[in-house]
């Protein structure tokens, strides 16, 4: 119990730091609003280096959101094995930015304070553009971010060209990837060369997000 | 994940907990450890009869025993999560029929339902011995994995084998195996002995039968599992509406459904709200797509 006080403490402290105002707008739209070939929904969240982020200047980027969890094992097969961290570093270079959004509950597995994100991305030698941090899960709902992982790609443009899982092989084990066909990678490539996105639409695979009860 | 070694609990269980152990090092205010050091799932395979018998189907089941708390996932699991998976290991003229799945139970946390079986559940799958099968015996090694969830998730896997004789005639019931073989089946959805049809547009699919399928049931409650995870929102409610012949179940379609589907499979439960004696019924469908799509109306 008294482990439990602890460890919800810092997450007490944080809520109270939080600016309400837009968060709590979102909150308030229970339909997620994200749609494919539809203008992605804009939020404004605040990153683990404690910089806000609004999808609204982003226009004219490419820009890739990733749900995680740091104990869910999809997210530890995505991990664990590189791809992940690759894929960063690979579309990053490339000039898209990628957001990964935690939208654990404060107490539930995977939350995590800014400077714990900050340590998982060192940790794991991740390379997002930024890691948003989503206690409310206002920006989760917002997007209807279902699993860790549930990927998302917003074109330069600012429309929403695919969401669901990052492959096709619905797994834990990191042996599959070799074999599996990465959605995001294709979309991103696709766009790149100036193609409609085929695969715009999949079913996320992966641990359920853990929002805050009721929310 | 695969064990290393084949049938071993303990082994498993040792594997388990370093998986645990690694998750936990990473992991700051995870609930994991908690189930650090036991298996939240122990599988046996088990055959419905003592030997098999050439140009027959034997039936075997993958019986896993679940963790009080803990779920394990049906075929389509939901929004999230991953489906039990079987992969089997037989001779090459030898090969194993689909998995028969019983019908699963829906949960719900925070928004998000997955489709899965708690504390019990046998899944059958038929095996058939050729004519000219000549080994005195068969060997068969079933490696099941699935994810059991409770607050986290925890994938986990076992390595079953059973070896039995293989004969000409009629082979000998087992006897210990009956009741797993019988309440197995009993938690089968039947086929639906009435046509259902479909309707889809952008936002909604509407399942339509007949409303005598829904007749001596008090106050129905109908609920549709979809074999296909990316067709429906799970979250979403699901409505009957009954209409001179027919019972409409209003369901709202995915983003990520694709177009073009001639049919929609799934298991149809039917319950009566008066609870107690009432046993809930559970139908396989397959519907097919009988009208134009604008023909969708929701009242």
């Amino acid at each position: 119990m008294l482990g439990l006080i602890l460890r919800t403490l810092p997450a007490w402290a944080f809520l109270i730091l939080q600016v309400p105002g837009v968060q709590n707008r979102l909150a308030l739209a229970a339909e997620p609003s994200a749609r494919i070939n539809a203008p992605a929904p804009d939020f404004t969240a605040t990153d683990s280096n404690g910089k806000t982020r609004k999808l609204s200047e982003q226009k004219g980027k490419i820009v890739v959101l990733e749900w995680t969890n740091n104990g869910c094992p999809f997210v530890g097969k995505h991990y664990g094995s590189g791809n992940m961290q690759s894929l960063q570093k690979r579309y990053t270079a490339q000039g898209v930015v990628w957001f990964t959004v935690v939208s654990s509950a404060p107490g539930s597995q995977g939350y995590v304070t800014a400077a714990e994100a900050n340590r998982d991305t060192e940790r794991r030698g991740a390379a997002p553009t930024a890691v948003l941090l989503d206690p409310t899960g206002a920006l989760g709902h917002l997007y209807g971010a279902q699993a860790t992982p549930h990927m998302y790609v917003i074109s330069a443009e600012g429309q929403l060209v695919y969401m669901g899982a990052i492959d096709d092989t619905p797994s834990a084990d990191p042996a599959d990837i070799a074999s599996s066909r990465n959605y995001v990678a294709a979309a991103l490539e696709e766009l790149k060369a100036g193609k409609r996105v085929t695969v715009t639409a999949t079913r996320a695979y992966g641990c359920s997000v853990k929002y805050a009860s009721g929310g | 994940m695969a064990p290393a070694q084949s049938g071993a609990n303990v082994r498993f269980a040792e594997m388990l907990f370093v998986l645990v152990c690694v998750l936990a090092l990473s992991v700051s205010g995870s609930a994991a450890g908690d189930d650090a050091q036991k298996a939240l799932a122990h599988a046996r395979l088990v055959a419905e009869t003592k030997s098999f018998q050439r140009n027959h189907a034997g039936w075997l089941a993958v019986e896993l025993s679940i963790e009080p708390g803990w779920h394990v996932y049906w075929r389509n699991p939901g929004d999230a999560g991953m489906a039990t998976s079987v992969k089997w290991k037989l001779p090459d003229q030898i090969s194993a029929g689909p998995i028969v799945w019983p019908r699963p139970e829906r949960f719900s946390a925070r928004s998000i339902v997955g489709y899965g079986y708690r504390e019990h559940v046998a899944l059958l799958a038929a095996v058939k011995v050729p004519q000219g099968f000549a080994p005195k015996t068969l060997t068969v090694e079933a490696a099941v994995s699935w994810l059991a969830c409770a607050e986290v998730c925890i994938p986990g896997g076992q390595i079953l084998k059973l070896t039995a004789p293989v004969g000409d005639s009629a082979p000998k019931r087992n006897a210990e195996a009956a009741s797993l073989f019988a309440e197995a089946r009993r938690q089968l959805p039947r086929p639906a002995p009435f046509p259902v049809t479909f309707a889809m547009d952008d936002e909604r699919i509407r399942l339509r039968f007949a409303k005598a399928a829904l007749a001596g049931v008090d106050r129905p409650n109908v609920a549709f599992y979809p074999f296909d995870s990316r067709l429906i929102e799970h979250s979403a409610p699901q409505t009957l509406a009954l209409d001179g012949q027919h019972a409409d179940l209003l369901l709202r379609r995915s983003p990520a459904a694709v177009e073009g589907i001639s049919v929609l499979g799934g298991v149809l439960i039917v319950e009566g709200a008066g609870g107690g004696t009432a046993r809930a019924r559970a139908f396989e469908v397959s519907a097919r797509r009988s009208e134009p799509v604008d023909s969708v109306r929701v009242r």
